[in-house]
């Protein structure tokens, strides 16, 4: 028997919903157009759970308990979920108080705190932070490039991500997923006449040139990840999008008989 | 050596091993536990050993060095059999003597037996020291009686008898149902049922089943699990087969693997014996004791010392080779733990005590303990009592009798203040409470936990804002950093006990501290974080006067956050006996002798010293 295919019934701050057990709190809580605030989630990565602005209270009649909603499925019928509780609302708070102490200097979690009603904190801000731990940078590397170029290092207070060893590493290859993914947009990505530069990383990345145009347009690795990977014309890794879209265009012309 | 094909031959040679061994025969137990090696052991083996092989005695002695006898603080410990008198603080010197008296004429030593503190009466036998008076050993109780290092001695005294009645006499469902009858909950801190863990993971779905052993022990000042797997290691190891065959015996292929601290040499020597000796008998690896189709095996694995470790995600995750660090448990390890297989984990002591349970019967273990705890827990009893060390108890015993009767009461003048309970994570509980019993549930209702078992007697010197700053201190080190709240929170609960303890404690620090560790409590990743905040909301709970002194007196009550204490000399009671003067660090204590002195305040680095040596109290301390 699949047992994914069984249907729950499910109450969200009062509204009732039935969903396929397994769906999470948080997915079935935005089907009913209710928004809980994540900052760690992102839909194309596995839930990491670890920013903890999604805590929901969940019970069954007078039992209650506290979880995070991006990462919890719903495993039982009758569930009930409490996504703003006054419980929830305090934790919450003190929650993005620490980490508006942490990163007071990210212009995005000054935004993202005072939407949440915190405008200030008076725990012990700490100076040039702008990274959250949240690791979407780590896990994209790891589990859609399939790279693990970068990964943490250090524990607790100390906890920092990092390319190993704090130094330059094949491994990467200057391809900016972690630059797309960052919540906080403290990845920095540069490209420079010659090559990408990843600060954060510590890599330098030579940029190939379009064999059309000559313009630099993904970086070296890039290209032979490509090429290993996926069936692509040799044409199609060597030339840069505006290029290979002139190309066609001049061909669909010629096939047309202009 | 026997291969072990079967029942039969496991009980032929139990009787062989038997017939060999002369009850009657005086036995000498010297202790090789760590505690006592630390303190020389090692050297009253060997003067034991060669005097033995030397002298050719007429009476024949038996020597065995053997696990962990829990008296630590008194070691090395030496208990001469059958009179089972117990010598304390043994030296090699003193070893022709115990030969010469106590082994050829039977004469007790009195200088080398155990003094009580309190009576001030030498005690000879072992089981009459109120130390193990009042102590049930079950678990632990066969250390000083065999040979870590030697299956034979375990099987003599009944070993694997438990393995071979759960095979041959019981269906997996029915060691379950044992299991769960005999109300076994898991010793590791959770305090989970393992009978209920145990049956999920035998009906989860899965293509194996890992059977996991936690020997990951980290709370510091803790050695209950190091003892066990030092002193008794096969009974952890026939504990942990039992629980296999339950588990996956006709439903999927079993494997085991043992996690165990890297810092415990010892016990990984002693556990990986015992691993290579059973595999050698044929109670590991294929077909056990004959048992068709039943086959199972354990691999060791090192920790790398990250206290994080001990969390049965973490712990996982780092057998995959992966960092140590939680995941989320809402799908439980059960049935998806290691490689996302059922996976059943428990403590060590856990599985310790899978072999009494099935050998003897679940009504004789829930004879022992309370309603919700049954049978017995170890406990690793330190701090400022007279006796320290460890110590097995029912279930349901008070912490009093623990306080009082085993560990003798608080050492000197001092009162009693505090024991915190349940290890770094666990809470401070005061002597309004002492009358609580050891008990899973009745120690969470009040804020701690039971925990692995440290026990650790504060005295009324200690600062409980002190207490509550040094275990916050451990957990922020031991902290993975994963999520926000552990890594953040505790990091902001410390600050701000900084600042009370320097003296720049403020109003409205107590309701932040509050709130910060509800924060922690409720939104932490991992029972590690959601159990941190435990020293800091019990000790504010029970010792809120002592925090409001901090905050708005800018006093420590105990004398022990220096900014806050000024020592001075009353001069009506100084003798001017210069005592203070000479031992003064700072040479900061004036005066003549035979004249009041006095302190300069400049110079002090309020050390106490003076408030130590002074025998006349003249010294207060404000």
């Amino acid at each position: 028997m699949d047992v994914s295919a069984k249907m729950l019934k499910v109450t969200i701050d009062g509204r009732a919903t039935t969903v396929v057990a397994g769906t999470t709190i948080l997915d079935a809580a935005r089907k009913l157009g209710i928004e809980i605030p994540t900052l760690c989630y992102h839909p194309a990565l596995e839930p990491y759970g670890v920013c903890r602005m999604c805590i929901v209270e969940i019970g069954w009649g007078k039992r209650t308990k506290i979880v995070t909603s991006c990462n919890y499925p719903i495993q039982d019928e009758g569930l009930e979920v409490s996504t703003n509780s006054e419980r929830i609302q305090r934790d919450r708070r003190v929650v993005i108080e620490m980490l508006l102490a942490r990163c007071w200097s990210s212009p995005v979690i000054r935004e993202f705190a005072a939407r949440h009603g915190v405008y200030d904190t008076d725990l012990e801000k700490t100076e040039n932070e702008e990274c959250t731990l949240c690791g979407l940078c780590v896990n994209v590397c790891r589990d859609l490039i399939g790279q693990s170029a970068i990964g943490f290092e250090g524990r607790g207070a100390d906890r920092r991500a990092t390319s190993p060893f704090k130094r330059a590493n094949e491994d990467c290859i200057g391809c900016g997923a972690c630059v797309y993914v960052c919540p906080t947009g403290c990845i920095k990505m540069e490209d420079l006449p010659q090559e990408r530069v990843l600060q954060m990383w510590q890599n330098e990345i030579p940029l190939l040139a379009c064999k059309s145009c000559g313009k630099r347009f993904h970086t070296v690795r890039q290209l032979e990840i490509l090429k290993t990977r996926h069936p692509l014309t040799k044409f199609y890794v060597e030339t840069c999008p505006e290029c290979r879209e002139k190309s066609l265009a001049e061909l669909m012309l010629r096939r047309s008989g202009v | 050596m026997p291969y072990l094909g079967n029942p039969a031959q496991l009980s032929a040679y139990r009787e062989e091993l038997q017939a060999d061994y002369d009850p009657h025969q005086p036995y000498i137990a010297v202790c090789g536990g760590t505690g006592c090696l630390a303190l020389g052991s090692a050297d009253v083996r060997r003067a034991f050993e060669e005097i033995i092989s030397k002298n050719g005695l007429r009476i024949k002695v038996r020597m065995k060095f053997t696990g962990c006898h829990g008296f630590c603080e008194k070691g090395p410990l030496v208990v001469i059999h059958p009179q089972e008198t117990l010598y304390v603080s043994v030296k090699a010197k003193d070893v022709p003597q115990i030969i010469e008296k106590t082994i050829a004429k039977n004469e007790t030593i009195e200088s080398l037996l155990y003094r009580d503190p309190v009576t001030k009466k030498r005690i000879a036998k072992e089981s009459e020291v109120p130390f193990y008076k009042h102590q049930k050993r079950l678990v632990f109780g066969m250390n000083g009686m065999i040979d870590p290092t030697s299956i034979d001695d375990y099987i003599r005294i009944g070993g694997y008898s438990a393995l071979a009645k759960s095979l041959f006499e019981m269906e997996p469902e029915h060691v379950i149902a044992e299991v769960k009858k005999a109300g076994l909950r898991g010793r590791g801190g959770g305090g989970f049922p393992a009978g209920r863990k145990w049956e999920t993971c035998r009906t989860s779905h899965g293509d194996i089943r890992y059977v996991i052993l936690n020997g990951d022990e980290g709370d510091p000042g803790a050695y209950m699990d190091r003892s066990l797997l030092e002193g008794n290691p096969h009974s952890v190891l026939e504990g942990a087969i039992i629980a296999a065959y339950a588990i996956a015996y006709g439903v999927s292929p079993a494997e085991g693997y043992i996690y165990v601290r890297h810092e415990y040499p010892l016990a990984v020597k002693h556990f990986t014996a015992a691993v290579q000796k059973a595999r050698e008998y044929g109670l590991l690896g294929k077909n056990i004791l004959g048992k068709a189709g039943f086959s199972f095996d354990i691999q060791i694995n090192q920790g790398g010392g990250a206290f994080v470790c001990g969390e049965s995600s973490a712990l996982m995750a780092s057998l995959e080779g992966k960092p140590g660090e939680p995941r989320a448990k809402y799908i439980h390890t059960v049935h998806k733990g290691l490689r996302n297989q059922p996976s059943n984990l428990n403590n060590v002591e856990t599985y310790a005590n899978v072999p009494l349970i099935v050998g003897n019967g679940a009504d004789w273990y829930t004879s022992m303990g309370t309603e919700g705890s049954k049978g017995t827990k170890i406990f690793s009893l330190v701090g400022k009592i007279n006796n320290t060390g460890l110590v097995e108890v029912p279930m349901g015993i008070s912490l009093r009798q623990i306080v009082h009767d085993i560990g003798g009461g608080i050492r000197g003048k001092r009162k009693f203040k505090a024991i915190q309970t349940g290890g770094p994570s666990g809470g401070c509980v005061p002597e309004s409470m002492l009358d609580l019993p050891v008990d899973f549930d009745e120690l969470t209702k009040a804020g701690s936990m039971m925990g692995s078992g440290g026990l650790i007697v504060m005295d009324s010197d200690t600062c409980m804002v002190d207490v509550a700053r040094y275990f916050l201190n451990f957990l922020k080190e031991e902290s993975c950093g994963k999520c926000i709240p552990c890594r953040e929170g505790i990091k902001h609960v410390l600050k701000i006990l900084n600042r009370i303890c320097d003296g720049n404690g403020k109003d409205g620090d107590l309701e932040r501290l509050q709130e910060l560790g509800s924060a922690i409590h409720d939104a932490s990743l991992c029972a590690l974080g959601g159990t941190a905040a435990n020293p800091l909301l019990t000790t504010m709970k029970y010792f809120h006067d002592e925090y409001v002194a901090h905050i708005r007196e800018k006093r420590c009550p105990a004398g022990v956050c220096r900014p806050m204490v000024t020592y001075s000399i009353d001069a009506e009671k100084c003798t001017g006996c210069l005592l203070c003067a000479k031992q003064c660090p700072q040479s900061g204590i004036t005066g003549e002798r035979k004249k009041a002195h006095r302190i300069d305040h400049e110079s002090c680095i309020k050390c106490g010293l003076c408030y130590e040596v002074c025998k006349y109290d003249a010294v207060t301390r404000t």
